[in-house]
């Protein structure tokens, strides 16, 4: 049986991990290898690692940083975003030890090398990621982070996963994001219409929230981010809690010797 | 090449080795989570820790309720009066030997104990295994502290897998307290992570092992974190009290002396007196190799903290950091001793560790601080910011370390 | 005796540190092999692979590695393929343009349909009386992949179901290969490659 997925999200800024509130306050972790390879050990079922300064500074990706992580025996699919703006910088990202990529900056700006980018990879490779805001009318929109601006989801966005350049969606509560038990299911309305496999995040915290999502159908997984920062084993916690979702059970590993 | 920043207002910058956030007015993470301590309801936290160690409360006085980790100095005696006096729990107490104990530090523990009446574990690992690893961990990163902090963070846990204690109590998370790794409201518990992570500078027992090839398995087995089968099978969670309580160690200390007679002494490197009593190295070269490597010294972390307090202004802070940063070294040459080495060699090894982004040599062969403004301020009395010494590390007796206990009872 | 050498086909396609990772934990060391003189002393060939079929033969074609790999094969040497590497293993596939693969297991690699994609942990169930991986059987492993490797069933020794069974294991004698990613499928993973990996250098 194909289980749902409970992501790890480490976020990173001047590269070290830091928990992101509401996408404009920032508290320091510590460094990014060590946070992921206590997911790994917590046995997560996808690590996601998203540098959200390298578009902004007109960064490439932080393949340095990647191999760090790999270099330490990532035994979990690990997810990377932050930077990406081509074929030839996704392939270098995969290359240096990522599994999946996640593209935003990209979305904003060049379809047509996203598709590249798929052609090369496989759509099954490919995320998209879309900070979403409640606009004053209600309306969900699309948050560009680098412009500040909010957007509607257009039709050239919706085509890149009809046509299979990219598999999977995250849609990112920005306002709610580092609130506990926040995340408003609200904003699935904006992909009602569509057959889009959905990663839902930011705000999630709770196991009833947590499980509510996964039984939907049109959610493939439930990312979490600094709220596996609180406690020991806060993953297999989490899990143990999510007794009807379709989800790998809880790992305690007993032997961590590499 | 990152920019550094400096909070608006305190001393820290955005380079710290605990990661620190500085937001769009300037105030960095760790001042923002401070401001949470004038912000929150203490005794509704208050309530939400004995709701916390309810179920964790034996039913039988022979079982203990927790662990208490303690040290001859540092939080250790408000730590028990919360624990025994007002939560009226059953700890056992345990304690790493660190080797370097000041007599003061030992009076200390032993006056814990007494006046608190508790039952209390030593772990003392051999001589061979703590020396290999502290020559070890100075040549390569500049540290000879990992020990101790590999040894306090992790005996409380074994203790907690061996004995079946599930509950450790702590007293403040240092990430939380220096540079906001936390809110209070996010009450962050103990994880193996944050110790490899911060504690143990990424380096646990076995990464010394693959890392340097003169220690073996039985130099650093003591120092292993039990697996999570183990640590789940019990159900081991570590709790921080300055999450329930509003944390001030000035004042908590000197509650403390008057209520139990805590000892505290003079230090050269700092104007507090109340912490790292118990150790003859740490506010010695271990501050000294922190200086060399970051740029900072432990009294930059006191100055700080008491200007979030609002008990020092930040010009003050500035003259004080600039006076003890500078001020040399005590117990030199116990340590060169203890380690077998010549003091010159002892230096040599330091200055290797200072960090090339801070520290040059003048024409003079003198060592140097990038953007050193010094303040040429001469202190001699501090007791004006209201720290008071009642003793002395040696309690002016002529011993050096003391490694065994003397009897006080 | 000497300590078994896996040779690591590096072909610019996927990435060959997490595979190396895990064989070292199993404690075997590895190589990259992106020349035909890279297979001297190699005991075991690894394939690893993500992205696309076309492009990933070309790459193999361009790096004159097509044929060694074919002869290591046929001299019955042990081969495993991973996700993308597994497909390779099939005589063409139906990704992009219609493309010929190494041909050393029978059948086709086609686009998945309903769903266009499996992605996720799925249970494994082994089929057939192959043993090489039935310890392996009920345990979840990572797949990530949108086209499915249709062969006779005679060499299918393991399925996942979405629904419909979709190949994750194929085996002809010493060649074999994973739909899935062991290396990135956490201890399950490490597990049954530390088994294939004993019982293709045994048989």
């Amino acid at each position: 049986m194909l289980r749902k997925r409970l992501i790890g999200v480490v976020t990173i800024r001047n590269g070290w991990a830091v928990q992101s509130l509401g996408y404009h306050r920032y508290l320091p972790i510590g460094k990014p290898e060590c946070i992921v390879e206590n997911l790994d050990r917590w046995g997560v079922d996808e690590i996601f690692v998203q540098l959200i300064d390298r578009s902004i500074k007109s960064l490439g990706p932080d393949i340095e940083l990647i191999e760090k992580i790999a270099n330490r025996g990532l035994s979990t699919p690990l997810v990377y975003a932050g930077g990406i703006s081509s074929e030839v910088e996704a392939v270098s990202v995969i290359r240096a030890g990522a599994d999946r990529i996640c593209l935003d900056a990209l979305l904003h700006s060049n379809h047509d090398e996203v598709r590249n980018v798929a052609y090369r990879l496989g759509g099954q490779a490919v995320i998209a990621s879309l900070p979403l805001v409640t606009a004053d009318d209600g309306a969900k929109q699309w948050y560009n982070y680098q412009t500040k601006k909010i957007t509607a989801v257009d039709e050239s966005l919706v085509s890149l996963f009809k046509d299979g350049a990219v598999s999977e969606a995250v849609l990112i509560d920005c306002e709610n994001e580092g609130q506990p038990n926040a995340f408003d299911f609200g904003l699935l309305s904006m992909f009602a219409d569509q057959n889009i496999p959905l990663i839902l995040f930011g705000g999630l915290s709770e196991p009833e929230q947590l499980e509510k999502a996964l039984l939907m159908p049109r959610v493939s997984a439930v990312a979490v981010g600094n709220f596996l920062n609180y406690c020991e084993h806060s993953v297999q916690k989490l899990k143990t809690k999510l007794v009807a979702a379709p989800i790998r059970p809880a790992f305690y590993c007993e032997n961590s010797l590499r | 090449m990152i920019e550094i920043h400096q909070c608006n207002r305190c001393l820290y910058t955005s380079n710290h080795p605990l990661g620190l956030t500085i937001d769009d007015d300037g105030i960095c993470s760790g001042c923002r989570v401070h401001e949470e301590k004038d912000a929150l309801d203490w005794s509704e936290r208050w309530l939400g820790l004995e709701d916390l160690v309810r179920s964790y409360r034996s039913k039988s006085s022979s079982i203990y309720d927790c662990i208490v980790p303690v040290t001859g100095a540092q939080d250790s005696y408000y730590i028990l009066h919360i624990v025994k006096e007002r939560l009226g729990l059953n700890p056992l107490l345990v304690s790493y030997n660190k080797y370097w104990n000041t007599p003061v530090g030992i009076k200390n523990l032993a006056n814990l104990r007494i006046r608190f009446n508790c039952d209390i574990l030593i772990q003392n690992v051999n001589p061979k295994a703590v020396k290999g690893i502290v020559k070890n961990t100075l040549r390569s990163i500049g540290s000879i502290y990992w020990h101790c902090i590999a040894g306090q963070t992790v005996f409380p846990v074994q203790t907690a897998v061996r004995y079946k204690i599930p509950l450790i109590i702590w007293g403040a998370h240092q990430g939380m307290e220096q540079v906001g790794m936390f809110s209070h409201e996010h009450e962050p518990e103990m994880t193996r992570r944050y110790r490899k992570d911060h504690d143990l500078m990424g380096l646990e027992a076995d990464d010394l092992l693959s890392n340097f090839d003169t220690l073996t398995e039985s130099d650093i087995w003591q120092y292993r974190y039990p697996e999570d089968d183990e640590i789940n099978a019990i159900g081991v969670r570590g709790i921080y009290l300055n999450n329930y309580v509003r944390w001030d160690p000035k004042l908590q200390h000197e509650a403390m002396i008057e209520r139990y007679g805590y000892l505290t002494s003079r230090f050269s490197r700092t104007f507090d007196c109340y912490d790292y009593v118990d150790c003859y190295n740490y506010m010695g070269v271990h501050d000294l190799l922190k200086f060399y490597k970051t740029g900072f010294s432990k009294v930059t972390d006191h100055a700080c903290r008491e200007i979030r307090h609002g008990r020092l202004s930040k010009e003050r802070a500035l003259i004080l950091v600039d006076w003890f940063q500078n001020q040399s070294v005590n117990y030199f040459d116990m340590l060169c001793e203890w380690l077998g080495v010549e003091q010159r060699s002892l230096q040599f090894v330091l200055d290797l560790h200072r960090s090339e982004g801070i520290w040059f040599k003048n024409e003079l062969g003198e060592w140097c601080r990038n953007n050193d403004g010094r303040k040429d301020a001469h202190i001699t009395n501090v007791t004006s910011l209201g720290f008071n010494s009642n003793a002395s590390l040696s309690l002016d007796e002529n011993d050096g370390y003391i490694v065994i206990g003397k009897g006080w009872s | 005796m000497v300590k078994p050498l896996v040779g690591v086909i590096d072909y610019g396609a996927g990435n060959c540190t997490s595979v190396r990772n895990t064989i070292s934990k199993i404690g075997l060391r590895s190589r990259l092999v992106s020349s035909s003189e890279d297979f001297l002393d190699i005991t075991i060939l690894l394939i690893p692979g993500v992205g696309a079929f076309p492009l990933a033969m070309k790459a193999l074609n361009d790096l004159k590695l097509v044929e060694p790999i074919r002869d290591f094969a046929h001299q019955g040497r042990p081969v495993i393929g991973i996700c993308l590497g597994m497909q390779l293993l099939a005589d063409a596939s139906y990704e992009q343009d219609y493309t010929r693969g190494l041909e050393l297991i029978p059948g086709e690699v086609k686009p998945l349909a309903d769903p266009d994609w499996h992605i996720g942990w799925n249970t494994l169930e082994v089929v057939g009386e192959d043993a090489i991986a039935e310890n392996s059987d009920g345990y979840s492993f990572f797949f990530n992949h949108s086209f499915e490797f249709e062969a006779p069933s005679e060499y299918v020794t393991g399925v996942a179901r979405v629904g419909r069974p979709i190949v994750a294991m194929v085996r002809k004698r010493n060649v074999c290969g994973f739909q899935f990613h062991p290396e990135k499928s956490q201890k399950a993973g490490m597990e049954l490659m530390k088994r294939v990996i004993k019982e293709l250098i045994g048989a």
